[in-house]
């Protein structure tokens, strides 16, 4: 478990999984990797999420895109709220070339969490508000650059710390 | 496109974007920029931007910014960051107001000399220059399509490249032809004067030196206007877009002033303004200027040109002087001549001259005399 700035967010990383499963995929053989994490699955009594993920990311090392898409889109049904999957199904798509899919699947990615939204936004609206006035500034620089001194009175204020959604 | 894989932590991803904001933030004032640089700098940044180093680009724009409150490229390159990294970039790259697009423009030519045209031409030497007079110990050549205009140093064994500058032309382009066409000419001229900027009107810049439009030539083709310079940029700008003076090339002040200070421009320094440049190895140059030296030998162009015009008719060589050679051999960009060439005549009396002919090339290949004077 790790926190920071107030949120704690459990990811799977190889290490959380059975030691076997890990070396499997280390040495590259994923159809063996795939067959034990299937096994695991249909065995174990806890949380799957971490399960479910690796198998996708198997299914990505092994050159299985489809499957992996598939595996991650199915990871965004059942855990709306962890952002892991969108990101990883974003960079699948964007190999494709398909940016729009990508960053939309981003942002929702990064909307899971309910701080790092607002974050998010209060970035885009100073990154917007900047861009428009470095282009007041292109089209007449006599008017002074002054924008570290005008205020901007739209950004969210975040009301309390909120938990990792789940 | 590589988007970073989660096999981690998912917020390290996030924290990455929070620490290079951090970094940015650091790095909004750096050094003061040597005025030199500022191409440099902006040719830095454009490649910042193209490789998405969002930060990297903010801070040299910054710095330039800075240096340079007026550079609208600076911050028109700004705008395209934020915009990017707010996720808005298309709509400001549709959009289409004529200020932007200029300043879009200017940007553009200087990348496109920068990746293609400065590297091509090490070693090459526009096909205009094949003999340059060893009076003139530097030349200005004018690139129209790449709005560059370069010094090139006559050190005796050929010319070498000293400095090239963005330059701005007439708002209608080249190729000038009647007074207020708001067209650049192409053609050869000389420049005629110094006029330093405290004498002149603010838009003139930092000063202006004067050329002789029109020349013999474009007067003998009944080309009108006046008052063609080479000048400095009006407040407010560092460089105007490319095409937005009236028919005078202008660079930034800071372009200007070093083009008056590091050379000794000397009244009659020629000005070559070409509108289809073609850049040659040197070793092309040379073969051309020994046979352009053989094919237009005295003796020869008067066999090639009997009967010729008035312009030929009152011309020295019935002073019975002497071919001395040809000083000076260009090509003649633009229309009304191919070819242009000074000659050293020397008299009975001991009494040097230089004459000027304008040459074109007939149907059998022959070049043919059209204009000459003293």
């Amino acid at each position: 478990m790790i926190v920071i700035i107030g949120l704690s967010v459990r990811t799977p990383a190889l290490a959380d999984i059975n030691h076997s499963i890990k070396s499997l995929i280390e040495t590259g053989n994923y159809l063996e990797a795939i067959n034990a994490l299937n096994g695991e699955i249909a065995s174990s009594p806890n949380d799957k999420f971490e399960l479910y993920f690796v198998r996708a990311r198997v299914y990505d090392l092994s050159d299985q895109p489809e499957k992996a898409k598939t595996a991650y889109q199915s990871l965004i049904t059942r855990y709306p709220g962890r952002p892991e999957a969108y990101n990883n199904l974003a960079r699948l798509y964007s190999l494709e070339g398909k940016l729009d899919q990508a960053t939309a699947l981003l942002r929702a990615g990064i909307y899971t969490q309910v701080s790092y939204r607002i974050l998010f936004d209060n970035l885009t609206e100073i990154y917007t508000e900047q861009a428009a006035r470095a282009l007041q500034s292109a089209l007449s620089p006599s008017t002074p650059d002054a924008s570290p001194v005008l205020p901007i009175s739209t950004l969210r204020e975040i009301i309390s710390p909120r938990i990792n959604q789940k | 496109m590589t988007l970073r894989s989660i096999s981690k932590q998912a917020v390290i991803t996030f924290l990455s974007v929070l620490t290079g904001l951090g970094f940015l933030h650091l790095n909004v004032r750096a050094s003061p920029l040597d005025p030199e640089k500022y191409e440099q700098a902006l040719l830095t940044a454009t490649r910042l931007i193209s490789t998405g180093a969002w930060e990297n680009a903010l801070s040299t724009l910054n710095a330039l910014t800075d240096e340079f409150p007026q550079s609208r490229v600076s911050h028109l390159l700004k705008a395209d960051v934020f915009a990017a990294l707010a996720g808005t970039g298309e709509q400001i790259s549709k959009l289409k107001s004529l200020e932007i697009e200029s300043l879009r423009q200017q940007i553009k030519l200087r990348w496109r000399n920068h990746q293609e045209f400065s590297d091509k031409n090490q070693g090459l030497v526009p096909d205009k220059l094949i003999k340059v007079s060893a009076q003139q110990s530097l030349i200005l050549y004018v690139d129209l399509p790449a709005a560059r205009l370069y010094i090139f140093r006559n050190n005796g064994q050929g010319l070498v490249s000293e400095a090239d500058y963005y330059v701005t032309i007439g708002k209608k382009g080249f190729g000038k032809e009647r007074e207020g066409d708001l067209k650049t000419p192409v053609g050869i001229y000389s420049i005629s004067g110094y006029k330093p900027g405290s004498t002149l009107h603010e838009r003139y810049g930092h000063g202006a030196l004067t050329l002789d439009y029109p020349n013999p030539l474009d007067q003998h083709l009944e080309r009108t206007g006046y008052g063609i310079w080479i000048h400095g940029t009006e407040p407010g700008w560092i460089n105007r877009g490319p095409f937005a003076s009236d028919g005078c090339i202008t660079l930034s002040n800071n372009d200007f002033k070093d083009l008056v200070t590091r050379f000794d421009l000397q009244s009659g320094t020629r000005v070559v303004i070409d509108d289809q440049p073609i850049w040659k190895p040197v070793k092309w140059i040379e073969a051309t200027g020994d046979s352009l030296v053989s094919e237009l030998s005295f003796n020869h162009q008067i066999t090639a040109s009997p009967a010729k015009e008035e312009s030929v008719a009152n011309s020295v060589h019935d002073e019975k002087s002497v071919d001395h050679g040809l000083t000076e051999i260009l090509l003649y960009p633009g229309s009304g001549a191919e070819l242009v060439t000074q000659r050293l005549l020397l008299s009975d009396m001991q009494r040097k001259t230089t004459i000027t002919e304008y040459w074109t090339r007939n149907d059998d290949d022959i070049w043919k005399l059209t204009h000459r004077m003293e």
